[in-house]
């Protein structure tokens, strides 16, 4: 067994991410930005343009972030973008001889870790960049989410507490919400991508990925209902404004305990990831090759 | 005219994933605003889930209202998803080969023009159909509550309400079959299959507002200018 290199784990980072980079399936990631826009950044700049107002700039991020359907549609996104990672083909076994298991391995998790950073930062940027002009930066929620749905009653109005819900606003401030929101995506991304790589360990990256649609859609389904048993899934753990009460300062479920949920199943799959990356044999791997 | 209706109609995609096509146009259709009911604006899908607001939407406000949702900005993918990866997959996998021997590349190609054309038609076409009949199944064809002007110009049978959405609707179906084959030309040219299903979806949203007002020169021009790139490509080989 090789010692661990950091120089190693660099080097199969960089070169993974550099493939994922130039994947063509980004093209399929870049029609995510129609929903986006068509639910979240249209309808926040038509009610600006309604009332005259600015809109902070991290408002539509975190609508995105917090909104069923897009965060529906962007760990399956993810999903296809990570589906060929770790990359299998006929040069593997040649690395992961030269640079050792472990330090392959390793590579991979700060791999998923740069992905997630990657993908996440993209849809931000485009986002930004969308409402840079009617925008500004600051610690406080816009009139146009706190005060449009009270001072707008026509009937063919924009449903503004349905793209920041008012169980958001309420209970923090625009950072806060930010933070805890995009930290939450990011731990259950990495977790799917970490996933993904347990089962590309045992030849079964198919099952896995059938196992997590299937849970983000049953999820999905239960998204705003009261049937506790919604917490069973991930991806309830995942939409920050869900944890908490309308109009109370109050839990349904504890955000941070969500967090602790996601950390802990990210620390136990990462453990399981490098135990059976240790001993996995070469021909189970080359089963997922993607050569042929 | 047998050789052209074996050509066209001989089977060759799943049927399982025809099956999908067709039923991701229902769901897509159901997704479109239908009422303004409590303030809030509701998709024929949500509609189903509240009985006693279905009463207030009729079933034609509801297939028109079908069309104006998410159908129209998948539309593309739809049309072509099926048809397109499997001839992205011959393409890369060189089974086109053996049809270019037998019957020549520029013939193969206007074969594949012409197949992957009816093919985004009917599946648009079949859609549509299922998703007109099974609304009128569903939702009332009269409203209450409602100050929607419901026009019976054909003696108000339910027939010719459907053949009225129909006509209604062929232009969108016709431009299904031209997105079909933009997607198609595009294909011919870039071979991965993600870069062009993703293109045309583009495109469509895109030039949105200007497809809906200019709809047949634009669907012409698509079929026309397509199928003078088919022969254009087909005097250089593959590979």
């Amino acid at each position: 067994m090789k010692e661990i290199s950091w120089t190693k784990i660099w080097m199969v980072c960089k070169k993974e991410y550099i493939r994922w980079l130039w994947n063509p399936k980004w093209f399929l990631n870049f029609l995510l930005i129609i929903p986006i826009r068509e639910c979240i950044i249209l309808p926040l700049m038509q009610a600006a343009q309604q009332m005259g107002e600015p809109i902070n700039l991290l408002e539509p991020c975190i609508a995105m972030v917090n909104s069923g359907l897009v965060v529906f549609l962007l760990p399956l996104g993810y999903l296809v973008l990570m589906m060929e990672f770790p990359r299998i083909d006929t040069n593997m076994s040649w690395y992961i001889y030269r640079t050792g298991r472990k330090n392959w391995i390793l590579g991979e998790m700060l791999f998923q870790c740069l992905s997630v950073i990657s993908f996440l930062l993209f849809y931000t940027v485009v986002i930004i960049i969308h409402v840079w002009n009617i925008g500004f930066w600051g610690n406080g929620w816009s009139l146009v989410i706190t005060k449009y749905d009270v001072l707008y009653t026509m009937v063919d109005k924009i449903e503004i507490s349905g793209i920041v819900p008012l169980n958001l606003f309420y209970q923090m401030p625009p950072y806060k919400a930010f933070l805890l929101s995009y930290l939450m995506m990011f731990l259950s991304l990495l977790l799917w991508g970490i996933m993904l790589n347990i089962a590309a360990l045992y030849a079964k990256r198919i099952y896995v990925i059938a196992g997590i649609v299937l849970s983000l859609t049953i999820g999905m389904g239960l998204g705003s209902s009261a049937f506790w048993g919604k917490w069973l899934f991930l991806f309830e753990h995942a939409i920050l404004w869900i944890h908490f009460q309308r109009y109370f300062r109050d839990y349904v479920f504890s955000p941070y305990l969500s967090i602790v949920i996601f950390v802990a199943l990210n620390v136990i799959c990462f453990v399981w990831m490098y135990i059976q990356a240790g001993k996995v044999s070469m021909d189970i791997l080359w089963e997922e090759n993607v050569d042929d | 005219m047998k050789k052209i209706c074996n050509v066209v109609f001989k089977f060759e995609y799943p049927l399982l994933f025809s099956v999908f096509a067709v039923l991701s146009v229902v769901v897509s259709c159901s997704t479109g605003d239908a009422a303004v009911i409590n303030d809030n604006n509701m998709t024929v899908f949500e509609l189903l889930k509240y009985p006693q607001y279905m009463q207030r939407v009729s079933a034609y406000t509801a297939c028109t209202a079908g069309i104006s949702g998410w159908f129209f900005i998948l539309l593309p993918a739809i049309a072509s998803l099926v048809s397109i990866t499997y001839f992205c997959d011959e393409i890369n996998k060189g089974y086109y080969q053996y049809y270019v021997g037998r019957e020549g590349l520029l013939r193969y190609l206007k074969r594949k023009y012409i197949k992957v054309a009816m093919y985004g038609f009917l599946i648009v076409f079949l859609g549509l159909l299922l998703y007109f009949l099974l609304v009128y199944a569903i939702f009332p064809r009269t409203a209450t509550y409602t100050f929607v002007v419901q026009s019976y110009e054909n003696g108000g049978s339910i027939w010719s309400e459907l053949s009225m959405l129909i006509k209604g609707t062929m232009p969108i179906v016709f431009w299904a079959a031209a997105l079909a084959v933009m997607t198609y030309v595009i294909a011919l040219f870039v071979h991965n299959k993600y870069i062009v299903i993703s293109i045309p979806v583009f495109v469509n949203y895109v030039l949105h507002d200007f497809i809906w007002q200019h709809m047949l020169p634009v669907t012409i021009s698509v079929f026309v200018l397509s199928f003078i790139l088919c022969i254009v490509r087909s005097r250089r080989s593959f590979l």
